[in-house]
């Protein structure tokens, strides 16, 4: 099985041209799509256009290696977990769940009635282009034992644990204890609990919304890969937190990033706070953060690497041994309109063709081809 | 004038066995795109009016692509009289 995206491109009479990506995975035979709609039946046969589901988690009850679920634009609600998924494939033939259209398909915790919006119970799964919202843990949770290949392209997260809590229970946009977890190209914020002022039934009595949310709780796992995101404004905590006391993280690669603006509160866009060994930090745009883009809090580094990233200020606070840091930038980065929420990159930036080539970054969060040598950040 | 802007584009299905067909759609539109409804009247003697409207709308051209991977062996054949709609086989 193998995934190919082909590239759709629209020209006008001026010679202006617009391009965008669709996968197509080229399968086995036997690998099955089913189809999920609004409108559909859960007692239908999901198995043509004509005759689709009405809900994601019927089709994750039949799916196997291989199968490709297709969702039609729409909001899905559901229980404890929006979706809860209990049946993979293999490595080499994952279980597929696409959005028809990036992020028309919505996973909905229904104002926090769903604690999580994807549950991850099985290995071998790979989710594409949804949009992940006012669920009131995790939009994802994958700390289940057992789990490795899963793979959050291309989603939409936000809105999460939007709720009034004193406790210290975190809440995290994905909550990552997975081995082989790909996050890539999602776009991620307002994650975390009601801050003073937010909302007019919440008076917080702690300061756990200062620090306990966070984008990505990487907690435990081999091979993790965190590429082409865009983390806005994850104020709760960090955008990636690094924590899990004990558990190893070993061969992360975090890479070819954007977080912009400050928790007002912390220091850095990603705090670590935990082991980490044979892990890549490149290519990341850390826009306008509290002190400094990473801040070591605490932890064993082992053949760390910090290269080619670009920051509006300090990269780096503390200096922790087994951690090397080359070629890396300080500059604006001259976002669009990083008001406007626009993160592309003005002519002029530093960014471009600054990065350093990684085989694992191939694309962009546009889903365009990087150029070599690759621009620095999600673009 | 502006980029194109692309709307959708969906291969259906998205999943297929080797040399199996599919089609890709792209919907796309120019967003210097303008409409207009002109209303014509016409009197009679007893000075009763007709009127009836058309609309029209002024748009750039757009054509449509559509690139697979060099060497991947998928076919691409746009669909004559449908624009942004390609019948593909996979490699």
């Amino acid at each position: 099985m193998a995934d190919y995206a082909l590239v759709g491109t629209v020209v006008d009479a001026a010679g202006n041209a617009a391009s965008r990506t669709v996968t197509v995975t080229v399968g086995a035979a036997t690998a099955a799509q089913w189809y999920v709609d609004p409108t559909g039946n859960d007692s239908n046969t999901g198995t043509t256009p004509n005759a689709p589901f009405r809900t994601v988690q019927k089709a994750a009850t039949v799916v196997n290696a291989g199968d490709v679920v297709l969702v039609a634009s729409g909001v899905y609600t559901g229980g404890s977990a929006v979706l809860s998924l209990n049946r993979g494939g293999t490595a080499s033939a994952p279980v597929i769940f696409r959005s028809a259209v990036r992020w028309g398909a919505v996973l909905d915790g229904n104002n926090n009635v769903s604690s999580e919006c994807i549950h991850f119970g099985a290995p071998n799964i790979r989710i594409e282009g949804f949009e992940l919202r006012n669920c009131w843990h995790d939009a994802v949770e994958a700390s289940a034992s057992g789990l490795a290949n899963l793979v959050i392209s291309r989603c939409h997260i936000h809105h999460i644990g939007k709720q009034c809590s004193d406790g210290s229970e975190g809440r995290s946009g994905i909550d990552a204890y997975s081995n082989s977890l790909t996050v890539e190209g999602c776009l991620i914020h307002d994650i975390g609990r009601f801050g003073p002022g937010e909302d007019p039934t919440c008076t917080p009595t702690s300061t756990a919304w200062q620090n306990h949310d966070h984008g990505i709780y990487l907690g435990q796992g081999a091979g993790v890969i965190i590429r082409n995101n865009i983390f806005v404004a994850c104020d709760r905590g960090w955008a990636i937190q690094r924590f899990g006391g004990s558990f190893p993280v070993d061969g992360a690669i975090i890479a070819n990033n954007t977080f912009a603006y400050p928790n007002p509160n912390k220091s850095g866009q990603i705090i670590v706070a935990g082991n980490l060994s044979n892990t890549i930090f490149a290519n990341n745009i850390f826009y306008l953060p509290k002190d400094a883009g990473i801040w070591w809090s605490g932890g064993t580094m082992s053949n760390v690497q910090v290269f080619n990233n670009l920051s509006t200020g300090l990269l780096s606070l503390g200096t922790p041994g087994g951690v090397t840091f080359t070629n890396n930038l300080v500059g604006d980065p001259r976002f669009v309109d990083a008001v406007g929420g626009d993160f592309h990159l003005a002519a002029g930036s530093p960014a471009l063709g600054a990065g350093a080539s990684l085989a694992q970054v191939t694309d962009n969060f546009d889903g365009t081809a990087r150029t070599s040598p690759p621009t620095i950040g999600a673009y | 004038m502006a980029t194109p802007i692309i709307d959708s584009i969906v291969a259906s299905p998205s999943v297929v066995a080797p040399r199996g067909a599919f089609v890709v759609s792209i919907v796309a539109h120019d967003p210097d795109s303008r409409s207009w409804t002109l209303t014509g009247t016409v009197t009679d003697s007893t000075g009763s009016p007709i009127t009836s409207s058309v609309a029209v709308t002024v748009s750039d051209s757009l054509t449509y692509g559509l690139t697979a991977p060099t060497g991947s062996g998928f076919t691409l054949t746009p669909r004559a009289g449908s624009p942004g709609v390609f019948d593909c086989v996979a490699p």
